[in-house]
């Protein structure tokens, strides 16, 4: 049930009364107010294609039944998590020597953590490594090499590595900024 | 209105091959052509109870089912759907012929009919409130609606699409045959013996699918809109106890939203649509591991 917010007794006084809702208004209001913690998280529900909630969970992905489109073969969405690639021999062409930096660059910030460990030894949670976006970028790096998400492209990681290295966040589009938190949250969505 | 039980299988073959038949699901005229005598019996084993349309009447879809002419008709026949003469998806085997008719007209009104927000998500209906249950493929979502209508004398309006009204914020009935996969095809036949199932075709992309007869009481009622009462987001766990836990409505919103279809294109009437839903619907978040007890749990719901 929504309860009605009483009236604060310190505010001003409107200058004018505010125009009378319309019915949606009202309804749109209503809502939000029970849900304004929902309502700000309803721009991320259509991200920029690739998204893995949006490209493997769609209900109309999981509605086709038997039917393949002729554009393009259906997303492969299973991807592993960096728990598995810690244990398991990793595709071909990915050498487990190779520095991080190599695949992600590493600014003067981070040269001395991020900067000075190989592709292998980041799937080993470090404490410099927070919200484990390293070792979780480095699984999905791994994912796109060995064809298990067909959704993500290397350069579309190296993209998010860039921008949360930058400024702290990445901008998946335009009005929506993924903090460190919510971007680890996302790396893992696409883990199966 | 002349019901396609009228035809015999001979019948309906011969329509269907020659020049084809109009056939009425809910809101919707799908005119059909195939020479696949396997769709037509099908067809009249699953569609009986449903009317057809004369020649000239408005069909909202075209389809097509024919096999391709290739060399491999010898060894591996194929299947073909065609949708106003394109073909837009890749052949299936011969064997998959009426599954892929299913699944053509399940794409066609999900992709097309954008008057109304279209949520994936099974709907049925008692004393005129409709619980809606999306989930996840898998969840057993199916399995538990074929139960509700086939022994819990709910109404069907969809096993997959529910179709919500933009201008009153009703449901819209489409009441076609229950697809059923794998392991629920057997527990469906034990738990309502006298239901009608197409012969299971194995070896689909979601493995064995099976399609259950819709109850002739709710084809006959396709016309009955039903309001929104609950949306009920079940989860079967083999051997658990049931659970039902309210959902706070912002959850609800956000899970919805995301089954839907065609959410983002309709903004702000979809928004509004939903927002109108979840205010008169509460949620639910069901496990259950069986099914006797999932059916009591709706019956409390609808007051019955």
């Amino acid at each position: 049930m929504v309860t009605p917010i009483p009236p604060d007794p310190t505010a001003e006084p409107a200058p004018m009364p505010p125009a009378p809702l319309s019915q949606q208004g009202l309804s749109r209001r209503r809502f939000t107010r029970a849900g304004a913690v929902a309502s700000g998280v309803l721009l991320t529900l259509h991200g920029q294609p690739g998204m893995a909630a949006e490209v493997c969970t769609t209900a109309s992905g999981s509605l086709s039944g038997g039917l393949q489109s002729f554009r393009g073969a259906k997303p492969v969405c299973s991807g592993r998590s960096p728990g598995y690639w810690k244990n398991s021999s990793w595709p071909g062409g990915c050498d487990k020597s190779m520095p991080f930096s190599r695949v992600f660059a590493c600014d003067a910030r981070n040269y001395k953590s991020y900067g000075s460990v190989s592709l292998s030894a980041i799937l080993v949670p470090k404490s410099f490594d927070k919200f484990g976006i390293g070792r979780h970028l480095v699984a999905c790096w791994l994912n796109v090499k060995g064809g298990l998400s067909t959704f993500q492209t290397e350069r579309q990681l190296q993209a998010i590595w860039n921008e949360y290295q930058a400024s702290g966040f990445y901008t998946p589009t335009a009005g929506v900024r993924w903090d460190g938190g919510r971007i680890a949250e996302y790396l893992q969505s696409t883990f199966d | 209105m002349t019901q396609l039980a009228s035809l015999s299988p001979a019948q309906l073959r011969a329509a269907l091959a020659g020049p084809g038949l109009t056939l009425r699901t809910g809101r919707f005229a799908t005119r059909l052509h195939t020479g696949i005598a396997s769709v037509a019996d099908s067809l009249h084993l699953l569609y009986a109870d449903y009317p057809l349309l004369d020649d000239t009447a408005f069909a909202d879809f075209h389809l097509q089912l024919t096999r391709p002419l290739t060399p491999r008709r010898w060894i591996k026949p194929q299947v073909t759907l065609l949708y106003d003469g394109r073909s837009l998806f890749r052949p299936l085997p011969l064997d998959q012929a009426f599954p892929m008719f299913e699944w053509g007209l399940n794409w066609c009104i999900s992709s097309r009919a954008n008057r109304y927000l279209i949520v994936h998500a099974a709907v049925v209906e008692k004393n005129g409130r409709a619980a809606i249950l999306p989930a996840p493929p898998g969840s057993g979502k199916s399995t538990l609606c074929a139960a509700l209508v086939g022994r819990g004398g709910w109404r069907l309006l969809s096993d997959e699409l529910t179709l919500l009204r933009l201008d009153d914020g009703m449901l819209v009935p489409l009441p076609r045959p229950i697809s059923l996969k794998n392991g629920s095809i057997d527990v469906i036949r034990a738990y309502v013996p006298d239901a009608t199932l197409s012969r299971p075709v194995t070896d689909t992309t979601k493995g064995t699918v099976a399609h259950m007869k819709a109850p002739r009481a709710s084809v006959a009622r396709a016309a009955d809109t039903a309001l929104p009462g609950w949306v009920v987001f079940p989860r079967y766990e083999a051997g658990a106890p049931l659970t039902a836990q309210p959902q706070a409505r912002a959850d609800t919103f956000m899970e919805l939203a995301a089954n839907c279809f065609n959410y983002s294109l309709l903004a702000a009437e979809g928004f509004d649509a939903l927002a109108a839903v979840v205010d008169a619907a509460p949620g639910w978040r069901l496990t259950y591991g069986v099914l006797d007890e999932a059916l009591a749990f709706f019956d409390s719901l609808a007051g019955a």
